[in-house]
């Protein structure tokens, strides 16, 4: 579990990252476009996981990417510790500020290869079998080619490779959708064990109780809008808005 | 040889439309069709290549080799299929322009083909023709591989990897695509077919030692110019597909 409590009691934050007024369009084969993102504002604060919820489609993904500028916003601005992200090197942001994508993608080769790929980017030392046995994979896998692993297995792999760099936030596009509940149990307790004061998780779920679990405060986010943020007590609270009401309804009606 | 047996040689057409014919292949007017293309655009060349060796004009020279590598980049630049056809084209010009010119330059500056139409305009050709195929199949490979590594690249992107860094293996396939079969036919050339140029000669008069010489330098100059070619298309055509923020663009094939 994460140490929810020892931060939740904090009662001031420091913006590890502050979005103001984002939106996002890609262009259509004429001359218009469509909007994918609608003016999102809000910040991350240090020590915090910070959980998206809301319906496939809904730009969870897309608002994860723009965070680290793997997409450009088509208008508003993101900063990073207070700098604006455009006076960040590219490179050093996304280092910083990692992106792991729903779907783990392996590079051709070992498993050893996938772990070295960041760690030589940046020349960075690091201990591949410690950092296998902390996402729960035998050190012996270290030899074995990437795609041997199972897709559970793969996900593990994909999250310890970006960690090794030490990120201070992580943006985690639902990194336990195709896990069975060992692998996801495990996959929380190692986000809340590398999550410390000066670091941050923006983690996108589908399920409210992993997002009950793991988050101080909830995004709803519908149809390229965040609908709401509000705390996890809010969130699951009787008062809660009714749009977040009927969210938690259709969900439940899901599982 | 006397135009009579020229047009005696015709029956050979008439063969193959006979077959088509007889067999129903339906390949009599594109036979028909080939055969006047073939007549009139190597008789004309054949003029246009006779009037400069008699003028020995430079001029002459250069219009002839812009021609040969505007039409061979035209033709290359249909390879693309993402990228749009003016900016393949421009890489390609390039590409080819940079190919002839250090090799046509090398051959003419250590004196290995004497400043004579009847050798740079014929070697010429081979260059660019052979440039031509490598930059096509480095184009069309480099394409279908950023498509199909794109979920690879985004993860190396997200790593802090440069454009260039993220695509270096999608570079390296369409390298070895575009020069590989320049490589093979080295490998088996005089075992299969004798080539073009050394049957050519032979029956020219030259002896068969002096026209394997022309062929293995013919060969090597080849291999280089399509080395060139590759490694040009390869390096330029990547480019833009990523931003200067190392963002896929819009260029960048959709899933
Ligand atoms: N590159 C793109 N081209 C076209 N449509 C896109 C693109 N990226 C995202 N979309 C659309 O934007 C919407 C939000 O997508 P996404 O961010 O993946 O949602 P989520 O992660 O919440 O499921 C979807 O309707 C999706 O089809
Ligand atoms: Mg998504």
């Amino acid at each position: 579990m994460l140490p929810k409590d020892e931060y939740i009691s904090l009662s001031s934050y420091t913006p590890l990252l502050q979005w103001d007024d984002l939106s996002f369009s890609i262009p259509d084969k004429g001359a218009t476009s469509t909007t994918i993102l609608h003016n999102i504002t809000g910040t991350l604060n240090s020590g915090e996981v910070v959980a998206i919820i809301g319906p496939s489609g809904s730009g969870k993904s897309t608002f994860l990417k723009l965070l680290n500028r793997l997409l450009e916003p088509t208008r508003g601005k993101i900063q990073y510790k207070g700098q604006a992200i455009d006076k960040i090197a590219v490179t050093e942001l996304r280092r910083q500020v990692a992106y792991i994508s729903q779907r783990p993608y392996l590079f051709p080769g070992t498993v050893a290869d996938n772990l070295a790929y960041g760690a030589q980017l940046w020349n960075l030392d690091y201990d591949g079998a410690e950092w296998l046995e902390k996402v729960d994979l035998s050190p012996t896998l270290l030899t074995q080619q990437g795609d041997n692993l199972s897709g559970g297995e793969q996900q593990r792999l994909a999250l310890a490779r970006s960690l090794l760099l030490e990120p201070s936030v992580l943006l985690l596009d639902e990194p336990t959708s195709a896990l069975d509940i060992h692998g996801t149990a495990l996959i929380e307790n190692l986000i809340s064990s590398y999550l410390h004061g000066e670091r941050a998780v923006l983690w996108v779920t589908h399920d409210p109780k992993q997002a009950k679990r793991i988050a101080h405060r909830i995004f709803l986010m519908e149809q390229g809008r965040l609908l709401y943020d509000l705390s996890v007590e809010d969130f699951f609270s009787s008062n809660a808005p009714e749009k977040v009401k009927t969210f938690l309804t259709v969900r439940e009606g899901n599982y | 040889m006397s135009p009579l047996i020229l047009l005696i040689s015709l029956s050979f057409v008439a063969i193959a439309l006979f077959i088509s014919y007889k067999e129903q292949l339906a390949l009599e007017k594109d036979l028909l069709v080939g055969t006047i293309r073939a007549f009139i655009q190597l008789f004309v060349i054949g003029y246009v290549l006779q009037l400069i060796f008699d003028l020995r004009s430079l001029t002459g020279i250069l219009f002839i080799l812009a021609l040969m590598i505007l039409v061979a980049s035209q033709n290359a630049s249909q390879k693309s299929s993402f990228l749009p056809r003016s900016i393949a084209l421009t890489y390609i010009l390039g590409a080819l322009l940079f190919a002839e010119i250090t090799t046509m330059g090398l051959l003419l500056i250590l004196q290995i083909v004497p400043v004579e139409p009847q050798y740079i305009i014929p070697i010429s050709g081979m260059i660019i023709g052979n440039a031509m195929i490598a930059a096509g199949l480095t184009l069309s490979r480099l394409q279908s591989e950023l498509a199909s590594q794109k979920g690879l690249i985004l993860t190396a992107l997200a790593l802090g990897a440069t454009g260039r860094q993220a695509a270096s293996s999608a570079i390296k396939q369409a390298l070895r695509a575009g020069m590989s079969p320049t490589i093979d036919s080295m490998k088996t050339v005089g075992l299969v077919q004798l080539p073009g140029m050394m049957t050519g000669l032979i029956i020219a008069g030259a002896s068969p030692i002096e026209a394997v010489k022309y062929q293995i330098l013919i060969i090597l100059v080849i291999t280089a110019s399509t080395a060139i070619a590759s490694i040009t298309v390869a390096l330029g055509c990547y480019k833009p597909f990523f931003t200067s923020q190392h963002q896929l663009s819009n260029y960048y094939p959709r899933q």
